[in-house]
């Protein structure tokens, strides 16, 4: 009976010493059910899941086949997935520095208090805004060869006739500029407010050493911006990796995937092999999906180890 | 001395335009016969020539006002009345070409959007001219409107389960994201930090890396192509959990703990408390929330790509799919589908500035 009540009293207590703190942490704990259960059983539940699916032979007709490790003895053989993940690369080494200083760069110009920055502003940022189905439509038209705006504008030079859409060796260019675009007002924001939190002291103490405006920038600027660069560096490869919306429409009105898969991302891969394909493979996507997020995770670790050399933190700052 | 500036400045305009205009005028008549041609050149010519000119008198001007103020300063006069003249906008001589290229980027980013609206409302004829025409001949804005319904006739249905998906998802989050971000802000209860950072880990995790268990799941529920399943699991977000809950602890604990003294339950708080003192972030929340919700893409292309749930995102993929769709209705789709979102970032674009950089993340 006493061991009964001990073990009684110390679940009790672990909700907390008074019966006051008890209904607080029931109440907490009321709060936090319903979204809790629905992250976990509609996100958690199917991260779960992806490992056990990657290791079945399933076409979402019959039923699944537990098949070991042979997806991912297929994916390390497959051609298609070494092409999907090489075209990705090249995404994010096109979209990323680009995105990236031109971002930096606006977002300088725009930390200068001038009349009418809010304006300014609000025009770099709208394409954030904006659909990227709808962006990538109108980004088709502006590619498109004779009739599209940028034949147009170069109508004289050799880029005239160049076929943007068709050719597999232009095909990312469309790509990569509707994500730069869509891109830029929201790495520039989180440059804004990483400006915005350099204090002004250390420009006016660099100024009274006699540093020049390029030295400010090069010995202050640069580094106090070095955590919001890191940040905004790890969030746009993350996000130029999992390109799908611009390839999927962009080559959706003329061969869906790009002539001879040269836009099929890994994303696009992915969906293809699921449900698109004539043999699809539930289970070999899956392999694919977590092959894409266990390289996008190795990059960010590597990011983060690397980081130290570079992203100057603040003392009592490092450990965030 | 003090010089009139105003009515010189005044005065500027009318000279630098009345030039530019004359001077356009003379040069156009000489070299171009026909004349409604002669026309249109000789007013784009000369409202430029114009403007160039007017911006350089009262760059000037804008030199002399700001070098003037800063001699009066420096003598320690007052400086003379017009000192808020619009001309010290350029108090710095630096700023004008920060001007430029700003406005410059600007007009590119801006670009597409004209592009759009302009061919929007251009009749089939003129979508393929080669000199580039802006402002479209015919405006065919209506008929292009008609001919888009003709050639996708659920499009009005398509943008109705797009706003019902959005508000669903909308308040749903807002439900159970204000409950759980309350819970974790302001009670203390055993695993809170490891329930708290594991529902964080799910933000690091891509929709594209769940995209087939989470199709899977829906699939083996009943619920592919209902809108159950485009609503139901957007209901729960581990965002808008992680922002409401940043904004929850900045609320100074005292206003709280009066209105629990006063008798008040903790849902009472929340409503009367809590959530009004935080109208900022809830607004960022919201926008963001419907703007990601209304965009979406992929996941509705997975799980509710049928006639009856389908979204407007998929409804334009569908469009651009079909090769013979004529650009101006393409783009009209596009357009009808922007629209919204132009709006609404227009009216409240300082609550998804605030929330972007309060968060990094815009899901």
């Amino acid at each position: 009976m006493t061991l009964i009540r001990g073990i009684i009293s110390r679940v009790l207590n672990l909700f907390g010493p008074t019966p006051l703190s008890r209904r607080k942490a029931l109440w907490g704990l009321v709060l936090i059910a319903p979204n809790t259960i629905g992250l976990f059983f509609f996100f958690g539940v199917p991260v779960l899941m992806t490992f056990w699916t990657s290791l079945q032979q399933w076409n979402g007709i019959q039923p699944a086949q537990y098949i070991g490790l042979e997806n991912f003895q297929t994916l390390a053989q497959d051609d298609k997935f070494r092409d999907a993940l090489t075209i990705t690369l090249k995404l994010v080494g096109y979209t990323v520095p680009a995105e990236m200083v031109l971002a930096l760069g606006v977002a300088l110009l725009l930390n200068i208090p001038l009349r009418g920055r809010g304006l300014l502003r609000m025009a770099y940022f709208i394409p954030v805004v904006t659909s990227t189905v709808a962006a990538s439509v109108v980004w088709t038209n502006v590619f498109q060869p004779e009739s599209g705006l940028l034949s147009k504008i170069v109508a004289s030079t050799s880029w005239a006739d160049r076929k943007w859409l068709t050719d597999p060796k232009f095909i990312l260019f469309p790509i990569a500029a509707v994500t730069v675009w869509q891109r830029i007002g929201f790495d520039m924001v989180l440059f804004l407010s990483g400006l915005q939190a350099i204090p002004n002291v250390l420009y006016d103490a660099a100024t009274i050493d006699g540093a020049n405006r390029w030295q400010r920038f090069r010995y202050v600027t640069l580094p106090m911006l070095s955590p919001t660069t890191f940040l905004v560096m790890v969030l746009a490869i993350i996000n130029s990796f999992l390109i799908f919306d611009q390839a999927f429409i962009i080559t959706a009105r003329f061969v869906p995937g790009g002539v001879l898969d040269s836009a099929t991302t890994l994303t696009y891969y992915m969906y293809e092999r699921a449900f698109v394909d004539a043999d699809l493979s539930l289970g070999y996507a899956s392999a694919v999906a977590l092959a894409q997020f266990a390289i996008i995770l190795a990059i960010t670790l590597v990011q983060l180890a690397v980081q130290r050399y570079w992203v100057y933190y603040e003392a009592g700052e490092a450990e965030a | 001395m003090n010089i009139p500036l105003i009515p010189v400045w005044m005065a500027s305009h009318v000279v630098a335009a009345g030039l530019g205009l004359v001077g356009t005028r003379i040069l156009f008549a000489s070299r171009n016969r026909s004349p409604s041609k002669g026309r249109i050149l000789g007013l784009v010519i000369g409202l430029v020539g114009g403007l160039t000119a007017l911006f350089l008198f009262w760059l000037a001007l804008a030199y002399m006002v700001s070098t003037r103020t800063w001699a009066h300063m420096a003598a320690g006069v007052e400086p003379p009345l017009f000192s808020y003249h619009p001309a010290r906008l350029f108090a710095k001589p630096g700023h004008i070409l920060v001007y430029a290229i700003l406005i410059a980027g600007a007009v590119v980013m801006l670009l597409p959007f004209f592009w759009m609206a302009s061919t929007a409302c251009k009749p089939p004829a003129e979508t393929n001219r080669v000199p580039i025409k802006w402002l479209p001949d015919n405006p065919a804005c209506r008929e292009n409107v008609d001919l888009l319904y003709e050639q996708s006739p659920q499009f009005n249905r398509y943008l109705r389960n797009s706003a019902l998906v959005t508000l669903g998802r909308t308040f749903g989050q807002f439900v159970t994201c204000s409950l759980a971000a309350y819970g974790f802000a302001r009670f203390r209860f055993p695993g809170r930090n490891i329930i708290f950072a594991l529902c964080l880990a799910l933000l690091m995790v891509p929709f594209q890396a769940i995209m087939i268990p989470e199709y899977i799941l829906i699939r083996d529920l009943g619920w592919l192509n209902s809108f159950r399943a485009l609503i139901i699991p957007g209901t729960f977000s581990a965002f808008a959990l992680f922002l409401l809950r940043q904004a929850f602890m900045q609320i100074p604990l005292e206003l709280e703990e009066a209105a629990t003294i006063d008798g008040a339950n903790p849902l009472q708080v929340l409503w009367h408390v809590t959530l009004p003192l935080s109208v900022p972030a809830l607004a960022a929340f919201g926008v963001i929330t419907v703007q990601a919700a209304w965009n979406d893409f992929l996941y509705p292309l997975v799980v509710a790509n049928s006639q009856n749930t389908r979204v407007v995102t998929i409804g334009i993929a569908l469009l651009q799919g079909e090769r013979r769709t004529p650009w101006n209705l393409l783009m009209m789709g596009s357009l009808v589908a922007t629209l919204p979102m132009m709006l609404m970032f227009l009216l409240l674009q300082r609550y998804f500035i605030e929330g972007i950089a309060m968060t990094g993340v815009k899901r």
